[in-house]
């Protein structure tokens, strides 16, 4: 089998043609007249015809057709009207044997019998078709196409007193030779200009027509022609050829733009079954040899390419089946490719993945359809977005005491069966308030901006590395609270002394690794008089024994006597020791019961060591599982607490992932609270000014106006336009105000409204539509954006530009 | 999981090459070999088509939707070697930008095929990057009234298949200056990956300095085709997650934590068949897997750094194995 072999030229060739056993191939161009011989490795060039003492345009060949019969036998229409035969067992050096010169244009198309040798029909761009007579050596009949240029014809091969031609008004005309006096068949193929025909080599009654319409149509030429396939390429086709013994395998090249030849299966329409793009110019000319895998063609690139099928590229083949999207809803849309029954499915299809893949697309009749898939999510789904929402929507974040925030959002989560969540906030709660009765206390211990800010970095680096090591076995994801079993375990196999946040939670029972023993309380001025009061009802003792490992520890941790002083709260022997009284309660019972919990340990206070690295720490993996609004909430709700804590960079990241979610979720008011508590993230509150300024586009020509100027330049430019209707005051003139509703927040509209009716009423355009994003915004915040150095803002498409000064704002 | 499947009707007459949910998750954006690119409403399990777009000349191998805050846009690219944009008017979709690889002076086409779009994170302006057949990627980024377009050439060889962007807080580069707003505003420094038919992932950083783009990584470990690569949404850690998946049957999660700069590749999964498309959650830390055999699989890191499958699509049977490596 020939592989793919090319011969370049040095000029471009625009046809050529084989002979009758597929050995030779002529080309032939304006400037190129040429045979070769097809060896197996390559061409070999036999003669060159463009020879002689005169070559004249006789020589610019426009089209060449070898003779089916006589194997030395050539016509080719040349540029200049001529039709012109030749004859290669002539002993001169000139093969040139006849010129007709019976066309008055350029000659399209000549086209020999398939059987009667002497018999050659061409077709011009003067409208007419002309039947000469090799053997008179003229032209014996004329067939008008009614002044129509004839672009391509050919006889039928099936039936040879027939032939089809097309012409440039887009119609297939048949005739029967004999009968030049009328026209047998005609009828309206394409749209434009028809520039390529081509019989089917088998099936007697299709045709191929081809055109400027990027179309490649085949006919069913019964007793009224109709189409049977349309193919859609993506440029003007020049050339058709059907592939041999493939009944539905068509070849075209394009005249413009597109360099490759496509080989389609007609019932597949729309992507090629295969493509040979070795061309690096148009393709002028194409040809198959009889065998189906062997293609020649020549093209502007002056080249002539032997392209072996099994070296083109399968455009089918390499598609995409399979289309997928996670939305932000956590729905999953997934497109994929309808089974064909006949396909290998289950073991054979995984034995044989070689068999199954030439077995998918190139075989496959008929379009494949894909059907596609939108997998909504249940609300506890792995991605669903539900949780996120909900919490989004009721969380408190500011306006109320910390503990009441804390109890709240405990509830929002426990509600949402987000149980590790809820007992985040309840242990949050406990760190820094104490137990539920958190309003009890007086208001410095909230407002303590850091309790110990400066303890022992052992006992933190310690706390930190218990916690993320504890969190190891946690499923956070979902959603689920650890349960008793798994607690127990947890800390029985801590060898290195893993502990839960629960646990720590749980009444702060750290007996293991915090202290609060009697070796320290010697040091430090304790309030012994809120110790009695507070605990003298339980019933718990103090194993002071339990302490005593820790003793060298103790020593090592040297905290300052000072910071425990005044403002640690009494109750820090209690709630250590209340603590580790109700561990076993509490291991047994937190989860499911969490009033008892706090119950239990309603005596917590705010623990003598610095639990804001731990907090943090926590924050972290909640934001490494992807849930960062629990990052976000905790330090809006902690605030100052958790100052010098953070990095700086992630949390203003964590707070532009959040913010940016909220959105999504088209939650702005909630976003915009997000925002705007943003404390000491001075860039993601200039959200709130940037998005207000985000482009004005003139809402009748879409041109975007520069930020300084509010006038309508291109269509101010444009002289042919006429002074548009009052609607256009948009383009002309400037609006005096700004235009921004919002269907989705309250606020925002009523802010908006006062606004746009005096621009709608001007203008006429009715506020439909929906802000989005950037105006929403900017629409919460409107005071801020409209005194700001806001000048304009963008609703979708329809713009309206605003002046602060006249705009009067509730 | 129990999940509610709903089969969207899209009247496509051909293959669907790809699905987008826009920013909001309410609208979906499909487009097929017939040429035609369909945006449907959707709500709950009711979908209504409200544009169908036909001006393309080829099939159209993907769309991607840009960030609201720029208007509702989308583009698609096709076998025509056009990327459209398209623009939402009123109710009305038009065409509002062509870019054509092709030499428009010319008649010969010399651009290629393109087979993959995607917008930039809006940090960056409004600005897309399309990968073509011929191995290039052209970045287009809309200026005051025009698009002006740059071009890595070569970034493979014998085509790019996918294209992504970085977030625009990733972190995870090798110098660390990937690190977005550093508390002073430092803009962030525009990334993409790419995923080729040479086997290669690649990681591409905009010079500052120069203005070009230049090769960051060259990641070995496919043996076949990138099908395509998804740069997961960065939300917590600095650390930056890439999944990419191939003809080779293999899905690969890369990992970078910032801090030594180095890709670590680790083999989520061989499956069954060839992987076509990668996608991540909104909020980066799930994985979801479509491949050839209709399949579509979640995965999700656990505490151990391993993947582990959540749960395949119903349409399938779930693989044989799930082995995690």
């Amino acid at each position: 089998m020939m592989r793919t072999v090319k011969v370049t030229q040095d000029v471009p060739a625009n046809a050529l043609a084989l002979d009758a056993d597929d050995t030779q191939v002529v080309i032939a161009g304006r400037h190129v007249f040429k045979i070769f011989v097809l060896e197996e490795d390559g061409f070999v060039e036999r003669a060159n015809l463009r020879a002689g003492k005169h070559l004249n345009l006789n020589f610019s060949c426009n089209d060449v057709v070898w003779n089916p019969v006589e194997d030395s036998v050539l016509a080719t229409a040349s540029t200049n009207g001529a039709v012109v035969t030749w004859n290669l067992n002539k002993s001169t050096r000139s093969k040139l044997d006849c010129v007709f010169n019976d066309h008055s244009r350029t000659v399209q198309k000549v086209s020999f019998h398939p059987t009667e040798a002497h018999l050659l029909i061409s077709g011009s761009l003067d409208g007419f078709m002309k039947l000469f007579d090799l053997r008179r050596r003229e032209a014996t009949q004329t067939y008008t196409s009614n002044a129509e240029s004839v672009r391509d014809l050919q006889f039928n091969p099936h039936h040879s007193v027939h032939f089809c031609a097309v012409s440039e008004s887009g119609n297939v005309q048949l005739w029967d030779m004999r009968r030049p006096d009328r026209v047998e068949k005609q009828f309206t193929a394409h749209g434009g200009p028809i520039f390529a025909l081509d019989w089917h080599p088998e099936v007697k009654t299709w045709i191929a027509t081809a055109g400027r319409d990027k179309t490649i149509k085949v006919w069913d030429l019964n007793e009224n022609p109709t189409v049977c396939n349309t193919i859609q390429t993506i440029a003007s086709v020049g050339r058709v050829k059907w592939r041999p013994n493939t009944k539905y395998h068509i070849a075209s090249s394009a005249l413009l733009w597109d360099c490759s030849i496509n080989v389609w299966d007609i019932r597949r329409p729309y992507i090629p079954l295969a493509a040979f793009n070795e061309h690096k110019n148009l393709t002028t000319g194409i040809c198959w040899r009889s065998d189906p895998s062997s293609l020649l063609s020549v093209g502007k690139d002056c080249t002539l390419i032997h392209h072996a099928f099994q070296d083109a590229s399968r455009p089918m083949e390499e598609v995409n089946p399979a289309a997928l999207d996670v939305s932000v809803l956590g729905s999953i849309s997934n497109a994929a490719r309808c089974k064909d029954e006949s396909e290998p499915v289950g073991s054979l299809a995984k034995l044989m993945p070689v068999f199954r893949r030439t077995a998918s697309y190139s075989d496959h009749s008929g379009p494949v359809l894909s059907s596609l898939q939108l997998v909504s999510p249940t609300e506890d789904g792995p991605i669903s977005s539900h949780h996120l929402v909900q919490s989004a929507r009721q969380y408190l974040l500011t306006g109320r005491s910390l503990a009441e925030i804390c109890e709240h959002n405990a509830a929002v989560a426990k509600q949402l069966s987000r149980h590790q969540v809820a007992l985040t906030w309840q242990m949050i709660q406990m760190l820094y308030v104490g137990a539920s009765g958190g309003g009890d206390h007086p208001p410095t211990t909230r407002d303590d901006p850091m309790l110990l800010p400066d303890t022992n970095p052992d006992t933190e680096t310690r706390t930190a590395r218990h916690f993320s090591g504890g969190d190891g076995g946690g499923d956070t994801s979902g959603g689920g609270g650890f349960s008793a079993e798994e607690c127990d375990t947890e800390t029985d196999d801590t060898d290195n002394h893993d502990m839960k946040l629960t646990n720590i939670a749980s009444g702060l029972s750290i007996n293991q690794d915090f202290f609060f023993g009697d070796g320290e309380i010697g040091q430090i001025p304790f309030d012994y008089e809120h110790l009695n009061n507070t605990d003298t009802s339980q019933d718990w003792t103090l194993p002071n024994e339990a302490f005593e490992p820790r003793h060298d520890i103790l020593t090592r941790s040297a905290v300052p006597p000072q910071v425990f002083s005044s403002k640690c709260l009494s109750g820090e022997m209690q709630d250590n020791g209340g603590g580790e009284s109700g561990r076993g309660g509490g291991a047994s019972g937190y989860v499911m019961e969490a009033p008892s919990l706090l119950s239990e340990v309603r005596a917590v206070r705010i623990p003598g060591w610095d639990c804001g690295q731990l907090v943090v720490e926590m924050l972290i993996h909640y934001a490494t599982q992807g849930d960062v609004q629990m990052a976000v909430t905790c330090i809006i709700v902690l605030g100052k607490k958790l100052k010098g804590l953070l990095d700086a960079d992630q949390t203003e990241h964590w707070f532009l992932s959040y913010i940016d979610l909220l959105q999504r979720f088209q939650l702005w008011n909630v976003s915009n609270q997000v925002i705007q508590l943003a404390a000491g993230l001075p860039s993601v509150q200039q959200l709130n000014q940037q998005s207000t300024v985000v482009g004005v586009q003139c809402g009748r020509c879409n041109y975007s106006l520069g930020r300084n100027s509010l006038l309508c330049r291109k269509e101010g430019k444009d002289v042919n336009i006429t002074p548009h209707s009052p609607s256009a005051a948009v383009c002309q003139l400037v609006a005096p105000c700004a235009t921004v509703w919002c269907t989705d927040c309250l606020r925002g509209v009523r802010a908006a409204r006062t606004v746009a009716t005096c621009t709608t009423s001007r203008t006429g355009w009715p506020p439909t539509g929906h802000v989005r994003r950037d105006v929403a915004t900017s629409v919460n915040t409107l005071n801020a954006a409209l005194y700001g150095a806001t000048q304009a803002i963008l609703v979708r498409s329809r713009i309206f530009t605003s002046r602060p000064s006249s705009a009067s704002v509730v | 999981m129990v999940s509610v499947i709903s089969n969207v009707e899209t009247g496509h007459d051909d293959m669907i090459h790809d699905a987008q949910m826009d920013y909001f998750g309410t609208r979906l954006a499909t487009c097929s070999s017939d040429r035609s690119v369909k945006i449907f409403e959707v709500k709950g399990s009711s979908h209504t088509l409200i544009a169908n777009l036909k001006e393309h000349e080829g099939p159209v191998w993907q769309v991607a939707w840009a960030h609201p805050m720029y208007g509702n846009l989308l583009a698609s690219c096709s076998y025509d070697r056009k990327v459209i944009i398209w623009q939402e008017d009123g109710h009305k979709w038009k065409k509002i930008h062509e870019h054509s690889t092709h030499d428009s002076s010319g008649e010969t086409l010399q651009g290629e095929i393109l087979n993959s779009v995607c917008w930039a994170p809006h940090e960056h302006g409004l600005v897309l990057a399309c990968a073509s057949a011929d191995g290039s990627v052209s970045i287009l980024t809309s200026t005051a009234h025009t698009w002006e377009a740059k071009k890595i050439s070569n970034a493979h060889s014998i085509g790019c298949n996918s294209v992504s962007w970085a977030p625009a807080v990733a972190s995870g580069s090798a110098d660390g200056s990937g690190r977005a707003g550093g508390g002073g505003g430092a803009s962030p420094v525009p990334r993409l990956v790419t995923g080729g038919c040479d086997t290669y992932v690649k990681i591409w950083r905009l010079d500052g300095a120069s203005g070009e783009w230049v090769e960051e990584s060259k990641m070995e470990g496919h043996s076949d085709w990138v099908r395509d690569v998804a740069w997961a949404p960065s939300i917590g850690l600095p650390r930056s997650i890439i999944a990419s998946c191939s003809q080779d049957r293999r899905v690969i999660i890369w990992v970078n934590d910032g801090v030594t700069g180095v890709w670590q590749p680790r083999e989520l999964n061989t499956f069954d068949d060839v992987i076509w498309h990668v996608s991540w959650s909104v909020t980066g830390n799930i994985l979801a897997v479509s491949g050839g055999d209709n399949k579509v699989s979640l995965w999700k890191e656990n505490l151990d750094g391993q993947w582990v499958c959540l749960s395949d699509s119903n349409k399938g049977h779930p693989p044989s194995e799930q082995r995690t490596l």
